[in-house]
């Protein structure tokens, strides 16, 4: 899976740290995000389109490979 | 995902402390034949060599604090404990089970008689040291991971 994460967080101006306590996580976990390195829950990823007041789908997208069918 | 429920943050350095102390007293009776005299069974048993006596409880203490210290680092909160937290700790559980069932089976073809005794002996606590020493490892790296900067 694919994220705009760390493009989303400069337009709004917050830090990985900022951004891992408005959505309960550690830093790492944010950090760990953005590089690709963890696919988040459905429930984090609703958590992080809510704060950035975006569609799901504007901030993750599925990679070539893991689209159904 | 519910997980079982965890042991609270301040258990974890009371688990390595008691862990440490296990592992100490273990290596030492093993090792050293010390054993702590005022530590013996309230009842006698049967002896292996016939008859009765009331047994050292040296080997006793030291697996138990052991097991127990490991079972408190192992299964207590991380300060932030989330979704990637938990997901660390079930693939730690699951490598160190793996792992430590290929040692037992390479023990069992290649140790024999008597020896393999202390196979089974430290297969007592040796699925839980790795899944500690693996989830500890892992914290470790991330925790320490130098791209980790205030980005903003």
């Amino acid at each position: 899976m694919k994220n705009n994460l760390r493009v989303e967080r400069a337009i709004l101006n917050i830090t990985q740290a900022e951004l891992a306590e408005k959505l309960g996580v550690s830093r790492q976990t944010v950090h760990a995000i953005e590089n690709e390195k963890y696919i988040p829950s459905a429930l984090l990823v609703l958590k992080v389109a809510k704060i950035f007041n975006k569609p799901v789908e504007a901030i993750f997208s599925l990679e070539e490979g893991e689209e159904p069918g | 995902m519910k997980t079982l429920t965890l042991l609270p943050n301040y258990c974890k350095p009371l688990g390595w402390l008691l862990a440490i102390f296990g592992l100490s007293l273990g290596f030492a009776f093993v090792y050293f034949e010390v054993k702590l005299d005022f530590l013996t069974s309230f009842f006698e048993t049967d002896y292996f060599l016939g008859g009765k006596s009331k047994q050292n409880l040296t080997d006793e203490l030291a697996l138990t604090a052991l097991i127990v210290g490991l079972l408190m680092v192992g299964f207590s909160k991380y300060k932030i404990e989330d979704e990637r937290v938990v997901q660390i700790r079930y693939s730690s559980l699951q490598w160190a089970i793996l792992v430590n069932y290929a040692i037992v089976l390479v023990c069992d073809w290649t140790i024999y008689g008597l020896d393999f005794t202390y196979v089974l002996v430290y297969n007592m606590f040796t699925p839980l040291m790795f899944f500690v020493v693996r989830l500890e490892w892992i914290m470790f790296i991330d925790k320490r991971k130098p791209q980790l900067e205030d980005e903003k």
